[in-house]
């Protein structure tokens, strides 16, 4: 029998060589009852997934299996891009039910399924409850920005008395205005908290959200020194270098830190409940999902390998090691649930709710945003003029119309 | 640290060796095998993992318009895999812009960076990681490795620029002999936005055709990744319109006006309205290259509709031609033999109107005989035909239409003449009134000559009785009379 190459492109954020290595545990069983089945990986950088998987597309070099972000689905479903769902598959996968209920919707494009919900993404506000001690407040307290904004005047005070020079510690905490989709996903918890909220038709109370994040700002706790770091550094400087008392960050490091063979945090750390505003509290809600692509020759061996890598037994070690929790209830909450962070994190997956509408422009708005709401972020950071932030406002706004001007034939 | 001065050196004659055999394959013609194989052979020449732990390469390149560093492979225990890292230049060590090599030490492994310059210019970088400091590879084999390197960097920009070339131009030839081999606008309109799509790489196409003014869109055609070609009804209004070839300034995209005698007849714009994916290079002057093509295109089809059009309609009326209207019709029957389908022949005629030409003259006449034409156009359905088959006389064949309906349809057309006068172009009215004459497929006759002698019996029967009269009604009477 001829030997049949499946394709396979996948985003992990660190340690590729390990995560092949993993991923190829986890389609062991597959591969043994398929011997002529050989499997090749790419791994690719989430930041330029996109591009480089359409352009494979359009030059018919598609992969046979793709991981999918649930804001790229109405896209590429709207494109051809990913086959259809096998009927009863979400049903037929161990049984296991979805964790939270929005997760079934990010699978979905004009009543069709295209793919798997695989791993999910959700806002974590990380503290060091050690750095709060010394600020005399209890992270349980920490319930609204507006007691976080409170934080900056004691820091300031603390740091002038000298009680704070043992810590390393450079602000409470810190926002990166990158702009990059990653940059949505840790703001929009402020600003959806302050008033905004985005449709496939435009978008409201901008204005009256970046009024609240302003505020947040000029009270003091946000490091303006840092507002060329990535996100990802910052994650980094928080976790690794223990320069803030706070980040808005993702729940990676959390997670992994549960695995007793991993890296151990350099820093006690903990979570807290995502805080309020006076528009109430928002959690970003996202993920990743796992796709056969329309150009593959062989879709029937596509779904079934996709099969293994949402078998709960592979999902446990999967998730520890990448810091994604899992779409589907079982191995992994059944044992980490005990866990006060983790059961943070399983009561924000609760109430987290996608941001990003299910449109076939929204992969486009959502750069132009996030380059928009990046600038104007950056603007307010570096304390421009109100004119050059209204430049950039309207730039965004302009550019958000034109999806809309040039959307004919939807 | 002293034992990392005893660690055995890496062979630099070797690494030069390799460096230089690495850089041919990058040239290979298949990118990606030439990486792989390329940096094979540089993980072995720097000690196959003895001394480091990983090695990434990475070619200058754009992400977004700015420059950034993007990974061509990564390797890790031996196994190379292509890359798909991007560094932003700012992410970079700021001193790799001016040194030969320099280490980042970071709290559990050590980078070491050695830019790959050509010259003063930047085409890469190649990082290697080890566990701890190593003194392995020694500054200058390092440089050398890295101009090699760098002709091979550009060896494999080039034929990466190259092969994107060669797929536009094949794909312009290609497009070039469809369009020129269409047979109608339509058809035209419809492979040009399907290939356009899938040849050259872009996520839509759509095709705008203005009316003779050059600014009103009359019609749109669109195809995207996913769809199939079809006409946009309403046409959608070009958001930034433009009279010369550009590209777009709020989305990535092109537009290509397409002229003829200096009016504009078309807009083709094409865009990566979903995938956002900026413009390829080279794309603007494809686009342009296949407008001007598709422009003389339009303009044979146009003249050739124009002529097939004056072949087959009436000059005063602008109805079918009898020939064209037996043709037709011949046609549709015989296709229908057997089927179930019902249609009905209308024959009109117009009432005395040799009077009208002997009292007003043949230009009121002819003006007269338009307007009856328009009358019966105005209350057909897009599926019918009409023609004038004579002076005076007209034929409508309905399909799908039964007796019933042709009867009702008929008899609202002759209420319309008695309704409407006729306006003269003196500004005068005249009355005018229409028989009909009524036959129908299958009941009546199955082929059209019969079908037709049938009507024109009942439109004269009709003629003296000053009513409107099908063959089935006459029979009928007829068998009440025996």
């Amino acid at each position: 029998m001829n030997t049949v190459r499946l394709r396979i492109w996948v985003m992990p954020t660190h340690q590729r060589m390990a995560t092949i290595a993993q991923l190829e545990q986890g389609i062991q069983p597959f591969l043994a009852s398929h011997p002529h089945v050989a499997v090749q990986w790419r791994i690719v950088q989430w930041n330029v997934a996109w591009e480089e998987f359409v352009r494979s597309f359009k030059e018919g070099q598609a992969p046979d299996v793709i991981q999918v972000g649930t804001t790229w689905l109405a896209p590429m479903a709207h494109m051809g891009l990913l086959r259809r769902l096998p009927h009863g598959m979400l049903t037929g996968i161990g049984s296991a039910p979805l964790i939270a209920p929005w997760v079934g919707e990010t699978t979905r494009y004009r009543g069709v399924d295209y793919a798997l919900p695989w791993m999910l993404d959700t806002t974590c506000v990380a503290v060091r409850p050690d750095v709060l001690a010394r600020l005399g407040v209890d992270r349980h307290e920490l319930t609204t920005w507006g007691h976080i904004a409170g934080l900056g005047e004691t820091w300031v005070q603390r740091t002038r008395d000298g009680r704070l020079s043992s810590l390393q510690c450079k602000a409470i905490t810190a926002i990166s205005p990158r702009p990059e989709p990653v940059t949505l996903h840790r703001l929009t918890p402020i600003l959806r908290s302050g008033g905004w909220s985005v449709s496939a038709t435009g978008q409201h109370d901008l204005d009256a959200a970046f009024a609240y994040l302003q505020s947040f700002i000029e009270s003091g706790v946000v490091d303006r020194q840092a507002v060329q770091l990535h996100p990802y550094r910052l994650q980094a400087d928080f976790f690794e270098g223990g320069l803030y008392a706070m980040m808005v960050t993702s729940w990676w490091e959390i997670i992994r830190s549960l695995d007793q063979s991993g890296p151990r945090l350099a820093f006690s750390t903990s979570t807290i409940p995502v805080p309020a505003g006076p528009f109430g509290q928002y959690a970003f809600a996202g993920g990743s999902l796992l796709g056969v692509t329309t150009q593959s020759s062989h879709p029937e061996l596509a779904w079934e390998l996709i099969r293994g890598l949402v078998a709960p037994e592979f999902l446990i070690n999967w998730a520890l090691k990448t810091g994604a929790p899992p779409a589907y209830a079982g191995a992994f909450w059944d044992h980490f649930l005990e866990q006060e962070d983790i059961r943070i994190l399983y009561d924000t997956l609760q109430v987290a709710r996608p941001y990003a509408p299910g449109h076939p422009l929204w992969r486009s708005m959502e750069s132009r945003l996030a380059q928009g709401i990046g600038d104007m972020v950056w603007s307010l950071l570096e304390q421009r003029s109100d004119d050059e932030f209204d430049r950039m406002k309207q730039t965004m706004d302009e550019g958000m119309d034109a999806f809309l001007a040039f959307g004919w034939g939807l | 640290m002293s034992e990392n001065l005893m660690e055995n050196r890496i062979d630099g004659a070797g690494l030069a060796a390799s460096a230089a055999y690495a850089a041919a394959l990058l040239a290979d013609t298949e990118p990606d095998e030439g990486v792989i194989s390329a940096c094979e052979a540089l993980w072995t020449a720097l000690g196959d993992g003895e001394h480091f732990w990983q090695m990434s390469l990475y070619r200058l390149g754009h992400i977004d318009e700015s420059p950034a560093l993007r990974e061509l492979a990564y390797v890790e225990d031996g196994q190379v895999i292509l890359g798909s890292d991007v560094l932003p230049l700012y992410q970079i060590p700021l001193q790799i812009m001016e040194v030969d090599q320099c280490l980042a030490v970071h709290s559990s492994h050590c980078e070491t960076w050695i830019p790959i310059r050509l010259g003063s210019v930047l085409t890469g970088v190649m990082v290697l990681t080890s566990l701890q400091r190593t003194t392995a590879l020694s500054e200058r084999d390092a440089l050398t490795m890295a101009h090699i390197l760098a002709l091979g960097l550009i060896h494999l920009r080039e034929v990466q620029d190259h092969k994107r070339t060669v797929q536009l131009l094949h794909a312009v030839t290609r497009l070039g002999h469809i369009i020129s081999g269409s047979s109608g606008v339509r058809q035209l309109l419809k492979t040009f936005t399907d290939l356009t799509v899938r040849l050259l790489g872009f996520d839509r196409c759509t095709v705008f055709l203005y009316d003779p003014d050059g600014q009103t869109v009359t019609s749109a055609w669109y195809s995207a990744l996913g769809e199939e070609s079809r006409e946009l009804e309403p046409p959608p209004a070009l958001p930034q319109p433009a009279f010369t070839p550009q590209r777009l300034k709020t989305i990535p995209g092109i537009q290509v006006p397409v002229f003829q005698r200096e009016v504009r007849v078309a807009t083709v714009l094409v865009d990566n309205l979903f995938s956002n994916d900026p413009v390829p290079q080279g794309a603007l002057e494809a686009v342009v290259d296949l407008t001007g093509q598709i422009g003389l295109a339009l303009e044979n089809l146009h003249l050739l509709e124009r002529l097939q059009d004056s072949a087959i309609r009436d000059d005063l009326t602008k109805l079918y031609r009898a020939g064209y209207f037996h043709q037709t019709v011949s046609a549709l029957l015989t296709e229908w033999q057997g089927d179930g389908q019902v249609g009905a022949l209308l024959l009109i005629d117009v009432d005395h109107f040799k009077q009208v030409n002997d009292v007003y003259g043949h230009i009121v006449g002819d003006a007269a005989l338009q307007q009856v034409a328009s009358a019966i156009s105005r209350r057909m359905d897009s599926v019918h035909i009409a023609a004038r088959i004579g002076g005076d006389e007209f034929a409508v064949f309905m399909p799908d239409v039964d007796r019933d309906g042709a009867t009702r349809r008929a008899a609202e057309l002759q209420a319309s003449f008695r309704e409407q006068p006729i306006l003269l172009p003196d500004g005068n009215f005249l009355d005018l009134t229409i028989s009909v004459g009524i036959a129908v497929f299958p009941d009546d006759a199955d082929a059209f000559v019969p079908l037709l002698q049938q009507s024109d019996q009942c439109m004269y029967r009709a003629k003296r009785r000053g009513r409107v009269l099908d063959r089935h009604a006459e029979r009928s009477a007829e068998d009440m009379a025996t």
